[in-house]
């Protein structure tokens, strides 16, 4: 066989994407990729997404080692097909290299002016990725000309090289949802799918604007990151919110794995879980916060294991149970804002009706392959899911297979679904109220699209029919496991 | 929940793609299980010469369409008429329950492209 069992049972839901089969997994496993980074956390999310993908090798220059080793033991706990190692200075010219991931804050990058060096005259294929707070930029490089062409803009353009705080909220908030994209870039350089050559961005995650750059515009991308400030934003105010506040996740596998993760790092107070599931083999290709060891264990056990070891003072009340007609407006009830983490329609509607009738913000995502979606439902305020697709169809979505899924693509729209969380909680920014996101990872694109309140909606309309939670149908016979 | 011969045809499928100048084109299309099977043949002298597929659904579907290619390459029109599905769940030591019927159609998709090929005739 081309993989073993357990490899193959691992990465289920890629090798069932034709693009990827067994073979491109393969190739994964095989590939090696050099992340230059400042910290550990900084680089977790995207080790863990790396480690997801199946990307056999990662090496790591960072500028600080501290909290490396436990990194590297829970990937291997993770998975452990992943070489995880630092990498000396001599090590360097490492030829088995194929690409180079330069991570991290404007200060950190700019450091690199001097010392991107190019050994035996190749060059690595690079991505740089580089944040200032809530906004960030993510280029890739071919040739060394264009690389230092654009560090040397970044520090002529960059002159605030004190006032860094990295641990507020939007500095997370771009490290996550940055690193995962890499890994994404990483996962697309080693099969050649797509044209990476191409995928240049700028986020502006505040707002929820994303932006194309080409050769042209450049320059006055790098200036509008240097230049945006966020000083009116008062970090220590939303640090109190958010630790007062308390999140619903209906569903601990490949969204709420992210979404909590963020949250936990955010320094949320109360995070409930809801999933009826445990642990298997096949969710590791996306679900980040199980591991190996917790096999077989429930999901929302398995989740706060994770969350407490990234905070303990973290509240983390589980249920280990379906979210259902029966349970919906009790738990609900209890909590300030819920994440709807489910791939299955008839959940979504529930929750849709639910969070509706109980005037509960909820921040929706859904993934299949390389797609994804998220938009925000803020009762009374905006759109809703019925305003969009009134009734569940008969058989609609509700396919029994098996669906591929690239692990990251979950990843990137739990980590939105968390950035949503925290504007919603905090009073900042723009949401995605009233429009949906669609993201495309082979095209590396982030499309806006403008919704309106229906006011015909059967639920959210001026004359609503559903004024109660309803029975909803499950028109999927066999049944499997249908949560990405 | 698959047995070796399905995982190994799952993960590494014989003769995934399409066939340029295909003389037959099958589809099968199930909408309950999601599976889209399209089987390419390739045939000269009454015999297929080269049968190809491009599958979306699950590791079933996808193990039978590859199971399905190897067993018709080389064989006669009527001899790969004769393959059923059943053939091709035994070829792979058998499936499980709930993908018998409803992922486990390759060979249908095979009669499919033959019927076509005899259309185009
Ligand atoms: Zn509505
Ligand atoms: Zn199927």
């Amino acid at each position: 066989m081309i993989l073993s069992k357990e490899q193959i049972n691992r990465y289920l839901r890629h090798i069932i994407i034709p693009e990827i089969s067994g073979q491109g997994q393969k190739k994964l496993l095989e590939f090696s990729v050099l992340v230059y980074g400042e910290t550990v956390e900084e680089i977790s999310p995207m080790i863990y997404y790396l480690s997801a993908t199946g990307i056999g090798n990662i090496i790591c220059h960072l500028h600080n080692v501290q909290g490396f080793e436990s990194l590297i033991s829970n990937i291997k706990d993770y998975n452990p097909d992943i070489s995880l190692k630092l990498n000396d200075e001599n090590e360097l010219n490492n030829d088995e290299v194929k690409f180079r991931i330069f991570f991290g804050n404007i200060n950190y990058i700019t450091n690199f002016k001097k010392n991107v060096s190019v050994k035996n005259n190749i060059f690595i294929p690079s991505i740089i990725s580089v944040y200032n707070e809530w906004d960030s930029i993510i280029a890739y490089f071919d040739n060394e000309i264009s690389l230092n062409h654009f560090i040397n803009n970044l520090s002529n353009e960059y002159t605030n090289l004190n006032n860094i705080n990295k641990y507020n909220c939007g500095y997370i908030i771009s490290y996550s949802i940055l690193g995962t994209l890499c890994a994404i870039e990483c996962f697309k350089k080693c099969l050649q799918i797509g044209q990476i050559q191409n995928d240049n961005l700028y986020l502006d995650l505040f707002s929820m604007e994303f932006n194309k750059i080409e050769q042209n515009n450049l320059e006055s991308f790098i200036k509008k990151l240097c230049t945006v400030n966020y000083e009116n934003i008062n970090n220590n105010h939303i640090k109190e919110v958010m630790s007062q506040s308390k999140v619903l996740i209906i569903g601990a596998g490949g969204l709420g794995s992210p979404a909590a993760y963020n949250l936990a790092l955010a320094g949320v107070g109360t995070i409930g879980l809801i999933d009826n599931d445990k642990v298997e083999l096949s969710n590791l290709n996306r679900q980040i916060i199980h591991s190996v060891s917790r096999i077989g264990m429930p999901k929302v056990e398995s989740a706060k294991i994770f969350l407490k070891n990234i905070n303990p003072d973290l509240n983390v009340i589980t249920y280990m149970d379906y979210f259902n007609l029966e349970n919906a407006v009790e738990i609900i009830k209890d909590y300030d804002i819920v994440i709807s983490a489910v791939d299955n329609i008839q959940t979504r509607y529930l929750l849709n009706d639910a969070c509706i009738l109980a005037n509960k913000p909820l921040v929706e995502a859904g993934v299949l392959k390389f797609n994804g979606t998220n938009t925000t439902i803020i009762p009374n305020e905006g759109h809703c899911y019925r305003c969009l697709f009134p009734n569940l169809g008969a058989g609609s979505g509700a396919s029994c297979s098996e669906t591929g899924v690239l692990g990251p693509v979950p990843g990137i729209m739990g980590f939105i679904q968390s950035a949503e969380v925290i504007k919603i909680i905090a009073k900042i920014g723009i949401t995605l109220k009233n429009k949906i996101l669609m993201f495309d990872a082979i095209d590396f694109d982030f499309m806006n699209v403008n919704l309106e309140k229906n006011p015909n909606c059967p639920v959210c309309g001026k004359n609503p029919s559903i004024t109660t939670l309803q029975t909803y149908d499950l028109t999927c016979k066999t049944k499997e496991d249908n949560k990405i | 929940m698959y047995n070796d011969i399905v995982l190994d045809h799952f993960s590494d499928p014989r003769n995934v793609g399409e066939i340029a100048d295909a003389n037959g084109i099958g589809y099968v299309n199930n909408a309950a299980d999601g599976d889209k099977i399209t089987i390419y043949i390739k045939v000269e002298n009454n015999i297929l010469t080269d049968v190809k597929f491009k599958t979306f659904g699950c590791g079933a579907a996808i193990a039978a369409s590859s199971m399905v290619t190897v067993l018709a390459k080389g064989k006669t029109l009527s001899e790969a008429l004769e393959i059923k599905n059943e053939d091709v769940s035994f070829a792979l030591g058998g499936l499980p329950e709930n993908k018998l019927k409803c992922s486990n159609t390759a060979a249908d998709a095979l009669h499919s492209a033959i019927s076509d090929y005899k259309l185009r005739e």
